[in-house]
């Protein structure tokens, strides 16, 4: 079977990522790989080509190379990308192939970033998937590599032979599998397609200092935390402990410690992938999904104005302003969902309803000595009991933190919808929102 | 025809450089141009 085309995403910073998008199943998932990786030479061992098929028999499987490795562009050996470049890279593949929100799977070295991601990126992750990984890489106990300058001094002498594949075999990787003499060999090339010596050590080096643990408790997705019990690389001990500490997470242990998730019974991680990707999808159908304009705003300058005034008086300013705005919202018939700190964020039915509450909302707080910024972007968001989600929330979000001190900006999508309502716009340029994708020109409502 | 050699690495300064050696006649250092990848290299059958 041919293997998919291998292109290029280019990240903000002007690296080319290279992606391989397979499958057209109904969820988008993103494959992260641990370790050096190289796309194509994956498909070249036919357990591993297998395993990718089967996952991209029930998703649109995207695949890529991080930054310095594999067929992605090189990068110094002191520049290999932190945790936040890697999740800007998933981001710039995930715009390239124009996916939303994609199931984030993350396999070994993969898992921290895949973890980062879904924290700080909630509406483009559907749901994350951690298989042989933990948050937290400086507390592992790794008994085959107990001393760090002796393992870089292996793989600066052994890196690409496969002699060193054989040992990385037998020692963590596949044990029990280390005369498996095509195994042996297709490792030797994989890792030598994959990173040159000198990345491999950079990146061993850098990957000892990874702790993702800080992001666990922000993880709000369906997570799947899937652990080999005899693992060498990630003791389970450690795996329950991160899945543990992310809300909600399904841990399932399963026996053996082959360590790559595709060598020996690959089918048991693969059904309970399938299983809980189709689980969700169920739950996802039954969110409520609807048009809906978002409002959000937020004080400007707030800090300041607490410190020069106080606690007590700043208090009595906040409590006036949530009164005045909640008048302003019933009087546009807008819905509270959250006040946060001392932003309000609310959804109408109507984007005129919404640009003329947001402009009285401006008004009706500037004699309590303060300015509010309002943002308001038109999307479909999701309903769930009482709160509501969606990349349009996100937009929303993004659009009012742009805003200057008594402005409403708009997006686009809200400036197009009330043509012919009286409201006038002036443009407010184009602008990148953080963690959504493409560039999006505003509007500063004129009144 | 003399099988490809192994792939190997050799360090100069902080650069690791790969190279690979095949035959055993006198020595001939073969520099491509373009790119090139060693393992590649021999999965074309016609020489460039």
């Amino acid at each position: 079977m041919a293997i998919p085309e291998t292109r290029y995403a280019k990240a903000a910073d002007g690296v080319h990522i290279a992606y391989q998008v397979v499958g057209d199943g109904p969820v988008d998932m993103v494959f992260v790989m641990g370790w050096a990786t190289n796309i194509e030479a994956m498909w070249d061992e036919p357990d591993f080509a297998r395993f990718l098929r089967r996952l991209a028999s029930f998703s649109r499987l995207i695949l890529f190379d991080k930054r310095g490795l594999g067929l992605s562009d090189r990068v110094p050996d002191d520049r290999l990308p932190s945790l936040e470049t890697r999740m800007d890279d998933v981001r710039a593949v995930m715009d390239s192939v124009a996916s939303d929100r994609a199931v984030v799977f993350g396999v070994s070295e993969g898992g921290p970033m895949s973890i980062l991601f879904a924290a700080t990126y909630p509406a483009r992750t559907v749901a994350l998937v951690l298989y042989g990984t933990v948050a937290d890489f400086t507390a592992r106990h790794q008994d085959y590599k107990v001393d760090p300058a002796a393992y870089d001094d292996w793989t600066e002498r052994a890196w690409g032979t496969e002699e060193h594949a054989k040992v990385e075999i037998r020692d963590w990787a596949a044990p029990g599998f280390e005369d498996d003499q095509h195994l042996v060999s297709w490792l030797a090339r994989y890792l030598r397609q994959a990173a040159s010596p000198g990345a491999a050590i950079a990146l061993d080096r850098m990957n000892r200092s990874i702790n993702a643990s800080h992001a666990l408790a922000s993880i709000h997705v369906p997570t799947l935390v899937i652990g080999r019990t005899e693992d060498r690389d990630f003791a389970i001990e450690q795996v329950r402990d991160t899945a543990s500490r992310i809300s909600g997470a399904r841990l399932v242990e399963l026996p053996g410690g082959v360590h790559f998730p595709w060598v020996g019974p690959q089918e048991p991680i693969l059904d309970e992938v399938e299983r809980f990707v189709a689980e969700f999808r169920d739950e996802e159908a039954q969110l409520e999904r609807s048009l809906a304009t978002v409002l959000f705003t937020d004080i400007a300058d707030s800090t300041r104005r607490a410190a020069e005034l106080g606690d007590r008086r700043w208090a009595d300013v906040i409590a006036a302003h949530h009164a005045r705005i909640r008048g302003q919202l019933a009087r546009y018939s807008g819905r509270e969902i959250d006040t946060a700190g001392d932003g309000f964020f609310a959804t109408f039915d109507g984007p005129a309803r919404a640009i003329r509450c947001a402009m009285a909302s401006v008004g009706a707080v500037h004699d309590l000595g303060i300015d509010i910024r309002a943002g308001l972007h038109t999307g479909e968001v999701e309903t769930v009991g009482e709160k509501v989600g969606g990349i349009a929330v996100s937009i929303g979000a993004r659009v009012a933190a742009l805003a200057a001190p008594g402005e409403v900006l708009v997006s686009h999508t809200v400036k197009d919808l009330v043509a012919g309502s009286g409201l006038a716009f002036a443009d407010a340029g184009e602008h990148e929102l953080k963690g959504v994708p493409d560039r999006w020109r505003l509007y500063r409502v004129a009144g | 025809m003399a099988e490809p050699g192994p792939i190997r690495y050799t360090w100069n300064g902080a650069y690791a450089l790969v190279y690979q050696v095949t035959g055993d006649g006198r020595d001939l250092i073969y520099l491509p141009g373009w790119e090139q990848n060693l393992d590649w290299n021999w999965t074309f059958p016609v020489a460039w």
